[in-house]
């Protein structure tokens, strides 16, 4: 009895199982390595909000005004009094040396020109290098020397015999009430560790597709690879695709269950329009990766492009730097990332709490790169990538 | 012994185009690449709405100081507070000024009034830009408001500004002075760019290496052999920085220092520890493009933890230590230190010590190991 061609080779999708199995470090990459990487980008932002941040105070009054400012700078969360120190050449030191980011200097002047109802010049200088350092403290050691500044001014228009409750509908009539919404801390957790979990997911999600594909060719197994899948393309991609499907499909949940239940960020918009999104991303940059390995046939030029690509996605994806502030070029590559498309799903559907119909016209990008991609990519791999010519490209 | 390693290294890099392509055209490109979204530097014209319940003379003026403000453009005036959510959920404003009704009626009383500026806070920077700006636009007009009313109980307008506002607080950035977002986060990734390519490119090599049962260099494993090859990576490594810190610096127009003799050791300490590092690792590696496979996500979480993004003091302590054994955390804190902050060499003591340890162990470490690779089949020099 003859066998089939079925019985003889193995299905194609148990013969990349079996491989995957056998290759320690490529179902690492399926696996533990991005919860592992993932993991520790959690850790480094786990504080949420930055607290007790250093500076230096040069109090050349020393009374009991200055003494008050500099107890109040203490006494602010985000604030630590590192050192007092008797001049700018000692503060700019500290500075250098990154033990503080900023220094306030308090005239001598200070409590005299307050007493006599003149105004007092405080300076606060800080390293604008270490911008996410200097932006938080600069907020904090304005509100304090504000709070102090509308005490002065409520005392001054009591003396002249104002009542206080007076006293302070004068001082300031329309008062601001300032709202981050979202998030009302500024919590680096919710802006920015979030943002950051699919920008790591669309890393392994290339590098895993590429490396999948990119194998065949380079060992020239493609025939037996096509062979496994009964001459199907179709069929033999998709044996391809199908485990990091899966494996980063449960990673996104597993960061989606991770931050909603356990850190209380809860979904406040459309979870299904969520789950669907990350469905979408994980096609898309699988539709992506297929392209670029069809498109090299090599899997070394496919890594360096996936490094390129997807490496430096999180600094064009508008998040931290908006998109409205780019170039043009700039702009195009950052359209030209599903990347950047995900992230303002995320961002509507998990924090801003927004209905699903306000991501349709996101998720249809990312179906197009899905579907776009894919089909290119398949194409083009059925018709170049089994000849010998196009294997053993190192 | 030493300087036939070293040239035979750098032909092993010449010579691989894939290694070639990594470790000379990857920084170049990179360099290009990295700092085009943040060339215009500063978020100018944040789009926002206005929300007016109040409709009176006070709301419009209000109105009116918002649209005339430099850093703000209003896309949308509505008395409907829905409007405003449906603009903000499709992001096309990213700040909204609430004037609610009786707001003029108030102020006219004397009673206190309020009204609210609300901006995204899941987009940092510009939520910030929307914020400052809308507060603005409402503190002007209520300063006028208040001046006014001062100016009736007071001699001069001097006097009642300075009663205004006891304490006059003055901010003065210092180093990156025009706080531009390219020049605070691209000297960093320089580094780090330096440092990835390297590495990638070294365990490319030895992998290809150890798959091919081919080394460059003959014979038995000696310490000349290894120094020659560190001193062949250590001197890629300088090659980037100062092409990084020498022409690119200066084409983005980046805040640079003048410690030049301090730059220079540190440059040459960075170099060693990286190469030796690069090594060590390398050694590990069995086949082409595994280290490439592994390392590219790498890069994100080594970035953050170098504490220029955010505050070292706010990381878990574990992670605090840990971080010292990669190279980057004290080239990217002692590069940005000495070019970007015009430190002195005692200034950045810390990083001095910590990459000199960092190369002592990694020598040690990767000594052992050498002595310890299996012996070459072919050898490509006689090749």
């Amino acid at each position: 009895m003859i066998d089939t061609p079925q019985q003889q080779a193995p299905s194609v999708f148990r013969r990349e199982w079996a491989r995957l199995r056998a290759d320690f470090w490529d179902m690492g990459m399926l696996s533990w390595i991005p919860v592992l990487l993932c993991g520790i980008l959690w850790l480094i932002f786990s504080a949420g909000i930055a607290r007790d941040l250093p500076i230096a105070v040069i109090d050349k009054d020393n009374s009991t005004l200055s003494r008050q400012l500099t107890r109040w700078l203490e006494a602010s969360p985000g604030i630590q009094v590192h050192e007092q120190v008797q001049s700018n050449d000692q503060a700019l030191q500290l500075l250098r040396e990154r033990t503080v980011f900023g220094y306030l200097v308090i005239p001598d002047d200070f409590e005299r020109q307050l007493l006599g109802g003149r105004q007092a010049t405080v300076q606060w200088l800080y390293n604008a290098q270490f911008s996410s350092h200097a932006g938080a403290l600069s907020r904090d050691v304005r509100t304090v020397t504000t709070t102090l500044s509308a005490g002065i001014e409520m005392t001054a228009r009591a003396k002249q015999g104002m009542s206080t409750i007076q006293a302070a509908a004068q001082f300031e009539p329309v008062r601001t009430q300032l709202n981050s919404l979202y998030n009302e801390n500024i919590s680096y957790e919710a802006f920015l560790t979030l943002a950051l979990m699919p920008s790591m997911l669309q890393i392994f999600i290339v590098i895993a597709v590429v490396t999948a594909i990119g194998r065949e060719l380079r060992d020239g197994t493609v025939p037996q690879w096509l062979a496994s899948a009964q001459g199907s393309w179709l069929r033999a991609v998709a044996a391809k695709l199908v485990f990091p499907l899966i494996a980063y499909t449960l990673l996104a949940l597993l960061y989606l269950l991770f931050f909603s239940l356990v850190r209380d960020w809860a979904v406040a918009g459309s979870l299904v329009g969520l789950l669907l999104s990350m469905l979408l991303l994980v096609l898309a940059y699988c539709g992506l990766a297929l392209l670029l390995i069809a498109a090299t046939l090599s899997l070394r030029l496919s890594l360096s492009g996936a490094a390129f690509i997807t490496a430096p996605a999180f600094a064009f994806a508008g998040q931290a730097f908006p998109l409205m502030a780019m170039p043009p070029l700039a702009r195009a590559w950052a359209e030209a990332l599903p990347l950047t498309h995900y992230l303002q799903l995320q961002t509507k559907y998990w924090l801003a709490g927004a209905p699903w119909s306000y991501g349709l016209q996101q998720m249809l990008i990312l179906a197009a790169f899905a579907i776009g991609c894919g089909a290119l990519g398949l194409l083009l791999l059925s018709r170049r990538a089994n000849a010998p010519a196009a294997w053993g490209r190192t | 012994m030493m300087w036939t390693a070293f040239l035979a290294t750098w032909r092993a890099m010449l010579t691989d185009k894939g290694a070639l392509t990594l470790l000379f055209v990857g920084g170049v490109l990179y360099s290009f690449f990295y700092p085009l979204p943040y060339s215009k530097e500063i978020v100018q014209r944040v789009p926002v709405a206005v929300v007016d319940q109040d409709r009176s003379a006070m709301s419009r003026q209000l109105t009116r100081f918002a649209m005339a403000h430099p850093s703000l453009q209003v896309v949308a005036v509505t008395p409907e507070l829905p409007v405003a959510q449906d603009l903000l959920w499709s992001n096309q404003v990213m700040g909204v000024l609430i004037i609610p009704e009786g707001l003029q009626t108030d102020v006219l009383a004397g009673r206190a009034a309020h009204a609210q500026v609300a901006g995204n806070g899941l987009y940092l920077m510009l939520n910030k830009a929307a914020l400052n700006g809308l507060a603005e636009v409402v503190g002007t007009v209520s300063a006028g408001i208040e001046l006014k009313r001062l100016g009736a109980a007071t001699p001069s307008a001097i006097q009642a500004g300075q009663q205004r506002s006891p304490i006059d607080f003055e901010a003065v950035p210092l180093f990156n002075i025009t706080e531009g977002y390219g020049a605070y986060v691209v000297p960093g990734v320089a580094t780090l760019i330096v440092q990835q390519t390297l590495l990638i490119g070294m365990t490319m090599l030895f992998g290809t290496w150890y798959q091919r049962k081919s080394f460059p260099l003959a014979g038995p494993r000696t310490a000349g052999g290894y120094l020659g090859m560190l001193l062949a990576f250590a001197s890629v490594a300088l090659l980037n920085c100062c092409y990084f810190f020498g022409f690119v610096f200066w084409f983005q127009d980046y805040p640079r220092g003048g410690n030049f003799g301090g730059l220079l050791l540190l440059l040459v300490l960075f170099a060693l520890a990286l190469a030796a590092f690069g090594m060590l690792l390398g050694m590990l590696f069995r086949t082409r493009e595994r280290g490439t496979q592994l390392m590219i996500a790498t890069s994100m979480p080594i970035l953050f933890l170098a504490g220029l993004t955010w505050p070292v003091s706010s990381m878990p302590v574990v992670l605090q230590w840990l971080r010292w054994l990669l190279p980057s955390t004290a080239g990217i804190q002692g590069f940005i230190a000495l070019n970007q902050l015009g430190a002195s060499l005692y200034e950045i003591r810390h990083e001095v010590a910590g990459l000199l340890a960092l190369l002592i162990a990694c020598v040690a470490l990767g000594w052992w190991r050498w002595r310890r690779m299996e012996l070459p089949v072919v050898d490509l020099n006689k090749g």
